[in-house]
């Protein structure tokens, strides 16, 4: 959380190789969580990533270090650009409604953000720090041994270990906090 | 229980077990990682050069306003009061037009948000000549001269000059000066709260909203324009160019222009280009002379004003549309319809058009023609023409149109005409005309083929700023081919100028019905006859539906049988939404939430209706309005007319309404319904819903209208 608090006072202090520092760091999994909120569609995913980013360097003032890391703030950006994309396609929906039948106008249109496991998985895993979703996806989606991922990064097994133990740990906090967002 | 604490439920394991099962690679599109970081970095700049600098215009705003409270017994003093102090506010912009009328030159510092660092651009400009000189740091790194023939650029750094024709965006400076000659105090709305104080220095904001009256400014989707005037001086400050954010919540300055006063004549030597002896000096190659000379038209009465016809439409019921770019003295004279408020964008009178129709620009063979209307891009250097042959010259779109009219000998391919030799001529020597012909080859059209924004730029409402603000946006767009931006623009216009646009889009469409004579009628009653037979047999009905009420990327289509009805919702070729229907129940499933809502179904549903009408179809209902042809001259449709729509319930029955039919000759089938409303002015008609049947497959399974949803939906009933 250091780094982020660092990182955000660069930002604050308008410092442009923080903002690629913070760009590269955070466009893949901001993309993934995107991509993922929008049902796997790309444009949707590009426009809730731009909107995100230029939100981002426009307020950000008011990030707040403690409540989370900087990718975390700027998925949180995300999911608000998700449901107000939402609200809008509701309102077509309702214009459809009442062009395919007679209907009452006035529906009561139930809010639901309740995500499928594939979205929750891999919102999830695109919150995480990169360090974190590398080593997971190496060791469990790609089957690579941990003598394989120390040999590749660079590591001595033990750290590759421990490094695999908190990713899952965050992984599982992760998973348990995106779904508070949902409450 | 919540959503957080079912998840708590899973363990680290089951959730390794997830990942691996629903773990998807994620690829963004080549090049929008690069480009969004451009876009964010340059952002990111502005934001900062606008927080860091300590700008005299932003220091003003953040001097805390006093909150005056008025006794009431002073209510009346308080207006007076205001109105003593509005009277030489709205005085002021009529000061600056009179101050500005004896001014030749104008030296003015460019500032463009978008580009920081860049450095300073310092500009002197007289009515066609420029010098700008751009310095970073206080050194001058690079120097341009421009006038209406050509810009010499000098690249200090490079040791390098490059002479180029002039374009358009290099006379910018000239058409500034002559904006600011010609300030009507009319066309800017007093902006008061944003009026600033600087001890010896008061400014005065006015806005208007932007018109394209510059090159920049037209295609930097500048929408709104801020004027800041000196009180004390009535010159005016600065002129900025503003577009709204992404959210659409502000706007931002894009272009400013801040002028130099007091204003001293430039010396004529600036004007000419100043380089040293040994610098490399690149002369781009002269425009080579198209192969075939673009026809040009004289429509204007004292022969300076070109016109050159670039393509021409007809259609088979003789709408001919006629592209035509305005060549001559803008922006070096003055565009008169700032002057006129009878002219169109463009700068000619209609009178003039009709004229231009009758008298130099006639066809061959003689036909007669009727003025429909005309329009015009933001630069005002195109419009668009559009008439009607009356009656069609042979009875069929022809081919070419053929032309007499009037061309400078200097635009003659065999004298080597270029354009700017072609404008000195028509400045210096009227008399260089001389009559010509020409023919250029058509193209057919059907009325659905033409980009509707040509029709959108018929007979604007000149009142309505922001509707031709937009229209004029999007027609920007378009001429830069760039649809999506002309989406972009029309969304960031508010629902009132949407409402406008929508309004003319379907009013001033034309209609390519040929009305038919007696004969014909009696013809078409034997067909409807036959429709009502066919029509007796069928139990399916597949349609789509189209309304303007729906974003144009929506497509409906609808299974109707009996009473049971399916919807389908596409969005770009995917499926967002089905909904079953019956009379008893109404079944919803929005596939992007995974939800489903059921409602008790309300009577009248408007698809089984619509089944009802379409087996008791009656000819004696109907008028015959004309027929419609297909651009090979076959006829097609036939096209019927009868009032109201009460016939087909869950569409508007109030009001004055009518409804059309086309009918498909070869079939007999119907072909499409639309549905049509009396426009808010009562004059006009505009189109509410239009049903296109789809006979090729009618037959659904039974199956069909059966929900189907996945089982793990959330489910909402009312």
């Amino acid at each position: 959380m250091n780094y982020d608090r660092g990182l955000a006072k660069r930002l604050k202090e308008g410092e442009t190789t923080a903002l690629q520092e913070l760009y590269s760091a955070t466009f893949a999994p901001l993309y993934r969580f995107a991509y993922f909120q929008a049902q796997g569609d790309h444009e949707v995913a590009q426009e809730i990533v731009h909107d995100a980013f230029l939100e981002a360097v426009r307020s950000i003032s008011n990030y707040l270090p403690d409540k989370g890391s900087l990718q975390a703030w700027l998925c949180g950006i995300a999911r608000n650009r998700v449901r107000a994309l939402r609200r809008e396609q509701d309102s077509e929906r309702k214009a459809v409604r009442s062009l395919a039948a007679s209907r009452p106008a006035e529906q009561t249109v139930v809010e639901t953000d309740k995500p499928d496991m594939r979205v929750s998985i891999n919102a999830a895993l695109a919150l995480l720090p990169n360090t974190y979703s590398d080593v997971l996806i190496q060791k469990y989606v790609k089957d690579k041994s941990v003598r394989e991922i120390a040999t590749e990064t660079g590591q001595t097994e033990k750290a590759v270990e421990s490094l695999l133990s908190r990713a899952r740990a965050a992984f599982r906090e992760s998973f348990t906090a995106d779904g508070e967002s949902h409450d | 229980m919540t959503d957080r604490e079912e998840r708590m439920n899973f363990t680290e394991d089951q959730l390794v077990a997830l990942l691996v099962e629903h773990y998807e690679p994620v690829s963004p599109p080549a090049g929008f990682e690069q480009s969004l970081l451009a876009e964010v970095e340059s952002e990111f700049r502005r934001l900062q050069s606008r927080g860091r600098r300590p700008s005299r215009w932003n220091v003003f705003r953040r001097v805390p306003m006093p909150r005056l409270v008025i006794p009431a017994g002073l209510a009346t003093a308080a207006v007076v009061l205001t109105i003593l102090v509005l009277l030489p506010t709205r005085n002021l912009l009529a000061q600056v037009a009179e101050k500005m009328k004896g001014v030749r030159t104008l030296h003015y510092e460019l500032t463009v948000t978008d580009a920081p660092g860049q450095g300073v651009q310092e500009f002197w400009t007289r009515l066609n000549e420029t010098y700008c000189r751009t310095s970073v740091n206080g050194c001058t790194v690079a120097e341009a001269w421009i006038n209406g023939r050509r810009m010499v650029a000098y690249n200090k750094k490079k040791n390098e000059v490059v002479i180029q024709a002039t374009k358009p965006e290099f006379l910018e400076m000239s058409a500034l000066l002559q904006f600011l000659c010609e300030l009507r105090p009319s066309d800017w709305k007093s902006v008061p709260t944003e009026t600033a104080k600087d001890g010896s220095r008061e400014w005065n904001i006015y806005e208007t909203p932007a018109t394209g009256m510059f090159y920049f400014l037209g295609r930097s989707g500048v929408t709104q324009v801020r004027l800041w005037v000196a009180q004390k001086t009535a010159l005016p400050g600065k002129l900025e160019g503003l577009r709204p954010t992404a959210s659409g919540d502000e706007l931002v300055p894009v272009l400013t222009y801040t002028f130099l006063w007091p204003e001293p004549e430039a010396p004529e030597s600036i004007f000419e280009p100043k380089y040293p002896a040994d610098v490399k000096v690149t002369e781009e190659p002269k425009a080579v002379p198209p192969a075939a000379v673009t026809p040009i038209l004289n429509v204007s009465k004292d022969g300076k004003t070109g016109i050159a016809l670039e393509k021409a439409w007809v259609n088979p019921a003789g709408l001919v549309i006629l592209r035509l770019a305005l060549q001559g003295r803008t922006p070096f004279g003055e565009p008169p319809h700032l002057k006129d408020p009878s002219m169109n964008p463009w700068g000619l009178k209609r009178e003039e058009i009709r004229q231009a129709l009758n008298g130099q620009l006639s066809f061959e063979p003689p036909v007669r023609t009727e003025y429909v209307a005309s329009g015009g891009v933001p630069d005002r250097r195109a419009g668009y023409l559009i008439f009607r042959f009356s009656p069609l010259p042979e009875g069929r779109p022809p081919d070419k149109l053929h032309f007499r009219y009037l061309l400078a000998r200097s635009m003659r391919p065999e004298d080597g005409g270029r354009r700017m030799d072609y404008i000195e001529a028509v400045l210096n020597d009227p008399s260089s005309w001389e009559l010509y012909e020409f023919s250029i080859p058509t193209q057919p059209y059907l009325t659905e083929q033409i980009p509707e924004e040509i029709y959108d730029s018929l007979n604007l409402p000149v009142t309505e700023k922001p509707f031709t603000t937009a229209l004029r946006g999007i027609l920007a767009e378009y001429e830069a081919k760039s649809p999506e931006k002309a989406l972009q623009f029309l969304k960031l216009q508010g629902p009132h100028t949407l409402q406008l646009l929508n309004k003319v889009m379907q009013e001033h469409r034309p209609s390519n019905i040929v009305p038919t004579d007696s004969g014909t009628a009696v013809a078409a009653s034997d067909v409807l006859s036959k429709t009502a037979e066919r029509m007796k047999g069928v139990r399916t009905l597949h349609f789509e539906i189209t309304a303007p009420s729906l974003d144009a990327r929506v497509m409906i289509e609808m299974w109707s049988r009996g009473d049971k009805i399916y919807c389908s919702r596409r969005e770009k070729d995917r499926v967002v939404g089905e909904e079953w229907a019956n009379s008893e129940g109404f079944v919803a499933y929005l596939k992007d939430e995974n939800r489903v809502i059921i409602a008790p179904t309300e009577p009248g549903l408007q698809a089984r209706s619509i089944v009802q009408w379409v087996n008791d179809f009656k000819p004696s209902d109907w008028k015959l309005l004309g027929q419609e042809t297909t651009g090979d001259g076959g006829l097609k449709w036939l096209v019927l007319e009868m009032p109201g729509t009460g016939k087909i319930s869950g569409l508007r029955t109030s009001g004055d309404t009518r409804s059309r039919l086309w009918v498909e000759d070869k079939t007999d089938l119907p072909g499409k319904l639309e549905v049509q409303q009396r426009s808010s002015s009562g004059v006009d008609w505009t189109t509410y819903a239009v049903f296109r049947f789809l006979w090729d497959d009618s037959k659904a399974p039974d199956s069909f209208f059966e929900p189907k949803y996945p089982p793990n939906a959330k489910v909402t009933k009312e």
